[in-house]
C-alpha cells in the first residue's frame, strides 16, 4: 500500500514537472491526455492501427512513466507480431511499477516465449519475489529450459574443444 | 454529549433550510419562483450525490424552460457521473444551441458522450475540434468576450445603417417644415407603406423624429438586420467555412420545404475553422429561416438539388451535427456557388478578417 502511494505520487509530479515545462496549464494536459486517450479508443473500435500507434505514442509523451500505458501499448505491439518493441515497452511497465508482479510475470512469459530464458529466468525470480509461489511454476520451467539450453551449449562446446584437438595430434 | 451535538446540529440545519427556502424563493436569473426552486433542489441533490432525482429534476425545469442554459449545464456535470451518455449529449447539443461560446469548455464532454454512443466519426471529428481550442488557446471565456463585442459592433452597424440609408433633410427646408406637403407625405410613404397613416400625428411629428432609429418603423429595422445576416460579412462569423463538392443526397419519401434531405458533399479545402471529416453531411435547407411558408405548387424534385461533382461554399455556423447533419448558416444561404466571384470575395473577406 506504502509502495502504491509512493508510486502514485511519482507519476503525479513527474506530470507536474512534464507540464510545466511544456508551459500549459495543468488542466490543458489533463484534457490532452483525455482527449488522446478517447481518440485511441476510437482508433482501435475502428482498427485502425496506423492511427492508435500514433495515439499510444502522443500519450506516451504526454504521461511519461505511466505503467498502466506502457504495459497497454506493449500489449498492443505484442498482438500485432512487434514482440521485439513489445518487449522494450514490457520492460519500461516494470521499471515504473517495481511492485507489479503481473507486469513481470508477463514480462518473463514474453521473453520465454522469446527464447530469452535467461531474461525469463530473471523476470520471473522479480515476480515471484513480489507475488510469491503463484508464479513458480514458470519460473521452474524457465529454470530447466535454461539449464537444459546451457547443457546444450556445454556439450557443444565440449564437442568443438574435443574435435580441435584432434585436429592438432593428427 | 451527543445529545447537545445533535442538538446543535438540528439547529444548524433548520436555520440552513429556512436560508434555503428563502434562497430558493427569489425570481433569480431563472425569471420565475417555481424554476428557481426546481433548479435550486436540482443543484442541492447534485451536491448530495443525489445525481439520478437531480437529473429528474433538472429535466423539470428544462420542460418549464427549454431556453436556459445553466440547466443544461447540470443536467450535463449530472449526467456524466451517472455515465448517463444520451442525456449528456443532449444537454452539450442545447448548450451549443443557447450559447455556442461554451463549446471550449464542453467539446471534449460531447466527444466523449458520441464515443459512448458508437457515433465514432462524430466523435473523432469534435475531439480534434476540442484539440485545436487547446492548440490555439481558445477559451470559452475568451469566445463570451468575443460575442459581447461582436454583439455590440453588429448594433453599432445596425443603427449607422439605419442612420445612413434615407439621411434626415435638414429642417430648413420648406416641404419638412410642412408635413402635409406632397414631397413630405411621399418620404413617409416610402418608409412603410404598410404602417396605418394618421394624419393627425404626422402633423405632430416632425421629419426629423420620423428618420431616428429608435422611432422608425420595427419592419425596417428588421429588414436592415436580415440583410445584414445575409451578407458575406455575418456569414463570415461561421465557424466553419469549407470548399465542397456536391456529391448526392438521401433520396427518401417524406422530403419536404421544411423536411429537406441529407445531402452530401466531400470537403476540398477548409477555408476557415476547425478540420472535420472530408465526408460532410449536410442538411439541405430549401429556404431562409425566417421563409417557413412554403410556395405556391412548391414541390421536391431532383432537379432542385445540384449538380453532382459541383464546387460549393459553405457556411456552418456550429461545427457540431445535428442528427447526424451539419445545418447551414441561415439555412439555404449557407450554400453559395463556389464562382470566381463568390470565391474572390470570400477569400477577400478571410484575408481582412484574419489581418484584423
Amino acid at each position: 500500500m506504502k509502495n502504491k502511494i509512493v508510486y502514485l505520487f511519482l507519476i503525479v509530479f513527474s506530470l507536474s514537472v512534464t507540464n510545466a515545462s511544456a508551459g500549459e496549464s495543468e488542466s490543458d494536459l489533463n484534457k490532452r491526455v483525455r482527449i488522446h486517450d478517447l481518440l485511441l479508443k476510437i482508433y482501435l473500435a475502428k482498427h485502425q492501427n496506423k492511427q492508435a500507434v500514433a495515439e499510444y505514442q502522443t500519450l506516451l509523451k504526454l504521461s511519461p512513466n505511466n505503467p498502466a500505458l506502457e504495459y497497454a501499448y506493449a500489449n498492443y505491439l505484442y498482438k500485432y507480431g512487434n514482440v521485439k518493441e513489445s518487449i522494450a515497452h514490457y520492460r519500461k511497465a516494470f521499471e515504473c511499477a517495481p511492485d507489479n508482479a503481473d507486469y513481470a510475470a508477463k514480462l518473463g512469459s514474453i521473453l520465454f516465449y522469446a527464447k530469452d530464458y535467461d531474461g525469463a529466468v530473471s523476470a520471473y525470480t522479480n515476480a515471484c519475489r513480489i507475488g510469491g509461489s503463484r508464479f513458480q511454476p514458470q519460473l521452474n520451467s524457465a529454470l530447466q529450459y535454461q539449464a537444459s539450453i546451457r547443457a546444450a551449449k556445454n556439450a557443444a562446446a565440449a564437442a568443438a574443444a574435443r574435435k580441435s584437438s584432434d585436429d592438432s595430434d593428427n | 454529549m451527543i445529545y447537545i451535538l445533535l442538538l446543535i446540529l438540528f439547529c444548524l440545519n433548520l436555520s440552513s433550510a429556512k436560508a434555503d427556502q428563502s434562497q430558493s424563493d427569489a425570481v433569480g436569473e431563472t425569471g420565475s419562483i417555481t424554476l428557481t426552486r426546481i433548479y435550486t433542489k436540482a443543484l442541492e441533490l447534485s451536491k448530495l450525490g443525489q445525481k439520478s432525482a437531480a437529473i429528474l429534476q433538472f429535466k423539470k425545469a428544462i420542460a418549464v424552460n427549454p431556453d436556459f442554459v445553466d440547466f443544461y449545464i447540470g443536467l450535463l456535470n449530472a449526467s456524466i457521473d451517472q455515465k448517463n451518455w444520451s442525456d449528456v449529449s443532449y444537454a452539450v447539443q442545447n448548450i451549443f444551441r443557447l450559447d455556442p461560446a461554451y463549446k471550449p469548455d464542453y467539446t471534449i464532454d460531447y466527444g466523449e458522450a458520441l464515443y459512448h454512443l458508437g457515433k465514432y466519426d462524430e466523435a473523432e471529428a469534435n475531439l480534434k475540434t476540442a484539440l485545436t481550442y487547446i492548440d490555439k488557446n481558445i477559451t470559452s471565456e475568451k469566445l463570451h468576450k468575443e460575442a459581447q463585442s461582436k454583439k455590440d459592433k453588429e448594433q453599432e452597424v445596425i443603427t449607422k445603417k439605419l442612420e445612413t440609408t434615407t439621411p434626415p433633410p435638414s429642417s430648413s427646408s420648406p416641404s419638412q417644415a410642412n408635413p402635409s406637403s406632397p414631397q413630405a407625405n411621399s418620404s413617409v410613404t416610402n418608409l412603410d407603406k404598410s404602417a396605418p397613416v394618421n394624419s393627425e400625428n404626422q402633423a405632430q411629428e416632425t421629419p426629423k423624429d420620423i428618420y431616428h432609429p429608435a422611432k422608425r418603423p420595427d419592419q425596417d429595422a428588421k429588414k436592415i438586420v436580415e440583410q445584414y445576416r445575409q451578407s458575406y460579412e455575418a456569414a463570415l462569423k461561421s465557424e466553419s467555412i469549407l470548399l465542397a463538392q456536391y456529391e448526392g443526397y438521401d433520396k427518401t419519401d417524406d422530403i419536404r420545404y421544411n423536411h429537406p434531405p441529407k445531402a452530401y458533399y466531400h470537403i476540398k479545402k477548409v477555408l476557415k475553422g476547425p478540420p472535420l471529416n472530408a465526408s460532410l453531411p449536410i442538411r439541405y435547407d430549401f429556404h431562409l429561416p425566417k421563409d417557413t411558408q412554403a410556395p405556391p405548387n412548391w414541390k421536391f424534385s431532383s432537379d432542385i438539388m445540384p449538380k453532382p461533382g459541383s464546387l460549393w461554399i459553405i457556411f456552418i455556423e456550429n461545427a457540431l451535427t445535428k442528427h447526424g447533419m451539419y445545418e447551414t448558416f441561415e439555412g439555404s444561404y449557407g450554400r453559395q456557388e463556389a464562382n470566381d466571384e463568390n470565391l474572390n470575395k470570400i477569400y477577400d473577406l478571410i484575408d481582412k478578417s484574419s489581418g484584423q
